[in-house]
């Protein structure tokens, strides 16, 4: 009985922390953290879906480690260890989809090996897993993955419908190829389209936060 | 709605809605020219340009109120009654006298709105942005789709297709006039009355464009500063490397009159919002400019380069802003000597590349054999 009340509780407390990861603060596109992987990455979907589950284990697995031995980590040299920690996770993850998924890990090229810099991981590590329960960090580090991933997911679509004028992973083609804008699958497109839905999704959050003020008055 | 004025602009250029008027007529004219040219060589390019003329206006307005009305909470009357002072028209037309024959009618919906909505109105709006909404827009349009910037009507978009199987279009018209690599330019080809409108609508024959052009000038409008300069750094850097190719005098006027250079020293490299304020300033952005599409054109092949040269010069014209005076000193005189010095650098730093290419090129081809 016990047990399932736990269950209970537990699930009540991952929908919460998923909610304000993905809405309230999205890494992408609310605080801004880790754009040269949401930039880099981002010309396919399928990159973007391999580059989000990369992150999701890497990040809950290092928030794991991070918050159970962080009682016997001294504070002058934390940083360090994190970085530790971290580099060894992505090195697992490198040889595991070079073995396994040789494609994504030649699509995914230099940004693969720099998820060990992320900024979104250490800075769950330093902020989130280091002073809560191993628990707690395993759910944070899921969530915020998700949340991580999504908005990769969207952003990828957006430029690779664009781009290409559909989506290659899943063979669907919206337009013809010859009348999409090369500009989005390129580099510069990148940023243009991060800047416009960024813009897109401030804008809807300030319209928001007023119409909670009207109510509230 | 009231519109911002940026109040250093206004003080520095007090006729600025006069001449924008001015300037709405002298477009126009343009257009007219242009598609008379069209309907000499076919019926269905004179149909296009019309239409990509009527859209690139329609689309700006329609930007322009969208904006206002979104980012002011304004109704669309009064967001018509304040756009009738800020003109998203000129922009339009601008990037409609840019855009090349084969430009579909949705690219030049969506490379407008672009314009606008983002670099007109998202960076600052009326006389406070940075860039030059229209260079912006047709750089975009470029690199959005490069198959239609180099080839006339294509049978993959439908109103070409119509006009395709409607008119008959002559296939070879397009020209590499931009691409002002070869230096053996010779014959007597009439420099005034050539046109490239295909390519660019706006690139009429320079008789018709450089008396509206000069007309400007003399009525004041804009400042004679920037296309003199200009115009005269392009004359020095060609002169130099034509001396050092052997290449004829021809090469130079060419440099000097063909393709997108006169209508964009002229129309848009002017732009007071986009170039600096003082003389002196202006000086130097001309030269910046000059220097930069030399560059571009001998050392690249992309055939706006003018426009990427307008680009650089307006990104650093805050800072010649900051950094220039048309006080009379020690330091102007060693600044001009500089300023000379680096025409002069570049011009040999040009052609010391170009060989470099030259030489890399003929060790491929011997490689090959």
């Amino acid at each position: 009985m016990g047990f399932k009340r736990t269950l209970k509780r537990d699930k009540r407390k991952f929908n919460k922390m998923l909610k304000t990861a993905v809405i309230d603060e999205n890494p992408t596109f609310v605080t801004f953290l880790a754009l040269c992987p949401t930039l880099g990455v981002t010309n396919n979907v399928a990159n973007a879906i391999g580059m989000g589950i990369s992150v999701i284990f890497v990040l809950a697995m290092s928030n794991v480690l991070v918050s159970s031995i962080s009682r016997w980590v001294p504070d002058e040299i934390r940083i360090p260890v994190y970085i530790t920690i971290i580099a060894t996770l992505v090195t697992v993850l490198e040889m595991v989809m070079e073995t396994y998924m040789p494609n994504l890990y030649t699509s995914l090229g230099i940004f693969l090996p720099l998820i060990v810099v992320n900024c979104i991981i250490l800075g769950r590590a330093e902020s989130f897993a280091s002073q809560n329960k191993v628990k707690d960090s395993l759910f944070d580090g899921i969530t915020v993955g998700i949340a991580f991933s999504l908005s990769l997911i969207l952003l990828a679509t957006f430029r690779e419908i664009l781009g290409t004028g559909g989506i290659a992973m899943l063979n669907i083609q919206i337009f013809s190829s010859e009348n999409s804008m090369e500009l989005f699958v390129q580099s510069t497109g990148a940023f243009l389209a991060f800047g416009i839905l960024a813009w897109i999704i401030s804008d809807l959050r300030m319209k928001q936060a007023k119409k909670a003020k009207k109510r509230r008055a | 709605m009231t519109i911002r004025r940026n109040k250093d602009f206004t003080k520095t250029n007090p006729n600025y809605d006069q001449a924008m008027k001015v300037f709405w007529y002298i477009l126009l004219l343009i257009c007219i020219v242009s598609l008379f040219i069209n309907l000499t060589i076919s019926m269905a390019f004179f149909i296009k340009a019309l239409l990509i003329m009527i859209t690139a206006v329609i689309s700006s307005r329609e930007a322009e109120i969208l904006f206002f009305s979104h980012q002011k909470n304004a109704d669309r009357a009064s967001a018509k009654i304040a756009i009738s002072e800020t003109r998203p028209e000129i922009t339009g037309l601008l990037i409609a006298l840019l855009s090349p024959i084969g430009v579909p009618i949705f690219g030049v919906i969506i490379t407008v709105f672009f314009s606008v909505f983002i670099v007109r109105n998202a960076f600052g709006g009326l006389t406070f942005n940075i860039f030059n909404a229209a260079i912006v827009g047709r750089i975009f349009m470029a690199a959005a789709w490069p198959v239609y910037m180099t080839s006339t009507l294509l049978a993959s978009n439908l109103i070409d297709y119509i006009l395709t199987s409607a008119f008959n279009v002559p296939e070879d018209t397009l020209s590499n006039a931009y691409l002002l690599k070869d230096f053996d330019v010779s014959g007597s080809v009439n420099v005034l009355f050539t046109n490239d409108v295909t390519n660019m609508l706006g690139a009429i024959p320079i008789i018709i464009l450089l008396p509206l052009g000069i007309y400007l000038l003399v009525k004041k409008y804009c400042s004679y500063i920037i296309p003199l300069t200009t115009m005269i750094t392009i004359m020095v850097i060609s002169l130099i490397m034509s001396n050092f190719q052997g290449a004829s005098f021809t090469y130079v006027v060419y440099n000097m009159t063909l393709g997108a250079t006169v209508f964009a020293i002229f129309f848009l490299a002017v732009d007071p919002v986009t170039s600096p304020r003082g003389n002196y300033g202006k000086v130097i952005y001309g030269v910046l400019i000059a220097v930069v599409t030399m560059f571009i054109r001998i050392l690249s092949t992309s055939i706006v380069g003018i426009l990427f040269a307008i680009l650089f010069a307006n990104m650093l014209t805050p800072i010649i802003n900051k950094k220039s005076t048309d006080v009379w000193n020690k330091g102007k005189i060693i600044s001009i000597s500089i300023l000379i010095i680096f025409i002069l650098g570049s011009s040999y730093f040009i052609q010391h590349q170009y060989t470099l290419i030259l030489e890399s090129e003929s060790s491929e081809v011997s490689e090959n054999v």
